[in-house]
């Protein structure tokens, strides 16, 4: 998990995405999330925006299916899912258009 | 490049609940030595690919316990390259030889896993991911995925042609007597085992396991009897993270390691008659294929379907299963790789044989070429 620190230092780069619209480039669905990140499935994609970079991070479907070249937005949600004592740490995920 | 492997070793591989860490070191070590007829005290130095004894077994300093079973001073030197950690291991051992500092290295890789959780096996696998794939809440089998669903998106290869490799692999692990899963799946079976991360299921995933292996190289072996040598050994890197490729169905480190490989060989790829390949996920194997240089790109998975990869084919490919059906003991697979082809090479006489050995998603790809 990020301590306090180390949430603080990454804010330079976290919130480059926000707003930003890109094209997802493949995605997939985790059916068996990691430490942290809950017990309910979620899906992950990679994402080209125009200026060349790429970004990975989870989607939001809203009822939509995900498909290679689809245009997606970045917005601002929670990342992890903390327990008690940890930071609730938030981040970009890319909804799709 | 001429480097002999006078001794080749791999205990079994899978859950062994009866064998410590140091057990399955010791035990190859051991089986190498005497497969090479040398003594413990006849090694120059030792190379241990291993990736994690530090985050699971508590012991930083293994290298150190090695010189305590050897009963010598010789240099141990741990090697850490992820899953390629063996494969990076043994390349280290050739550059060592070939500098004349040397003549006899001794290679050892291992892993103890899965005493473990699958959950902390996965955070600590996930070491070997960048940052910002660990804060997406990727594990491996997703990050693998993103490159399956764009290289079925590309080509038009299928789901069931993810199935093909594990089908072919078990069936070449049910004659491996040290193999974790010696024992044929069918396509039906692959199909319905649960999906992890789509499109990959767990029938398409390598196992957590257990094991170790280990090579005797040496530079100036005249013994008529050591017949299989290096003759390439070759290192590549490439991006940590994923999303920072041009795609994610070419494994640049792979197509650039290879081609050393070739150039120091001065052999192609339709001169190779047996290679091991890492499949630590079925798309992976389906990459190497092509990034080796066997097929075009988008057509290895048309050669898997028509049975070119299998044991008698054109190119055969895990002959001891791979790492889906041998099993996956990371620090030990590159040394795994090269076991198989030294045994395969002196058995059943194919003239050269290739390992490679990934990284990560291909931050690190290692190739070696052997010729008996």
């Amino acid at each position: 998990m990020a301590s306090p620190a180390v949430y603080w230092r990454k804010k330079k780069t976290t919130f480059l995405f926000l707003n930003k619209k890109g094209t997802l480039l493949s995605f997939t669905k985790i059916n068996n999330p990691p430490k942290g990140f809950g017990k309910q499935a979620y899906w992950v994609g990679i994402v080209e925006f125009p200026e060349g970079t790429n970004q990975i991070g989870q989607l939001i479907l809203e009822g939509k299916e995900p498909k290679i070249g689809q245009a997606v937005i970045g917005v601002i949600r929670k990342t992890r899912q903390p327990n008690n004592e940890e930071v609730i740490t938030y981040g970009v995920k890319f909804k799709l258009l | 490049m001429n480097i002999v492997v006078s001794g080749a070793y791999q205990t079994n591989f899978g859950e062994l609940w009866n064998y410590s860490l140091e057990d399955l070191i010791f035990e190859s070590i051991n089986g190498a030595l005497k497969d090479a007829s040398r003594g413990k005290k006849e090694i120059d130095v030792v190379f241990f690919g291993n990736m994690l004894s530090s985050s699971l077994s508590s012991q930083n300093h293994i290298s150190a316990l090695i010189n305590q079973f050897l009963k010598s001073n010789v240099p141990v030197i741990r090697v850490e390259s992820a899953c390629a950690s063996g494969g990076v291991a043994i390349a280290q051992a050739c550059t060592a030889l070939e500098s004349g500092q040397y003549e006899k290295a001794l290679v050892i890789g291992a892993e103890k896993m899965t005493d473990f959780p699958v959950e902390q096996i996965s955070y600590a696998l996930m070491n070997a991911a960048s940052e910002q794939e660990r804060d997406a809440g990727l594990s491996f089998v997703g990050l693998y995925a993103l490159m399956a669903n764009q290289y079925i998106e590309t080509f038009g290869a299928t789901e069931q042609d993810l199935a093909l490799p594990a089908i072919k692999n078990h069936k070449h692990a049910a004659t491996n007597k040290k193999a974790q899963f010696p024992f044929e799946i069918s396509l039906q079976q692959v199909m319905e085992s649960p999906l992890v991360a789509d499109p990959l299921r767990l029938l398409h995933c390598s196992p957590i396991s257990d094991g170790a292996a280990a090579v005797v190289l040496e530079k100036n072996n005249k013994k008529k009897n050591n017949t299989t040598k290096i003759v390439a050994s070759a290192q590549a890197g490439e991006t940590l993270a994923l999303s920072e490729r041009d795609n994610f169905f070419t494994l640049q480190a792979t197509e650039k390691a290879a081609k050393k490989a070739y150039t120091q060989a001065g052999l192609g790829p339709k001169d190779v008659s047996l290679l091991e390949v890492h499949d630590c996920f079925t798309i992976a194997e389906l990459l190497a294929i092509e990034d080796l240089g066997l097929y075009k790109k988008g057509e290895g998975f048309v050669a898997m379907r028509n049975g070119d990869l299998q044991m008698g084919g054109k190119y055969p490919v895990n002959s001891s299963g791979g790492l889906k059906a041998c099993g996956h003991p990371v620090g030990a697979t590159g040394v795994k790789q090269m076991v198989e082809v030294v045994h395969q090479l002196r058995t059943k006489k194919p003239l050269v044989g290739l390992t490679h050995n990934i990284g990560g998603t291909g931050g690190t790809a290692v190739i070696h070429i052997l010729q008996r």
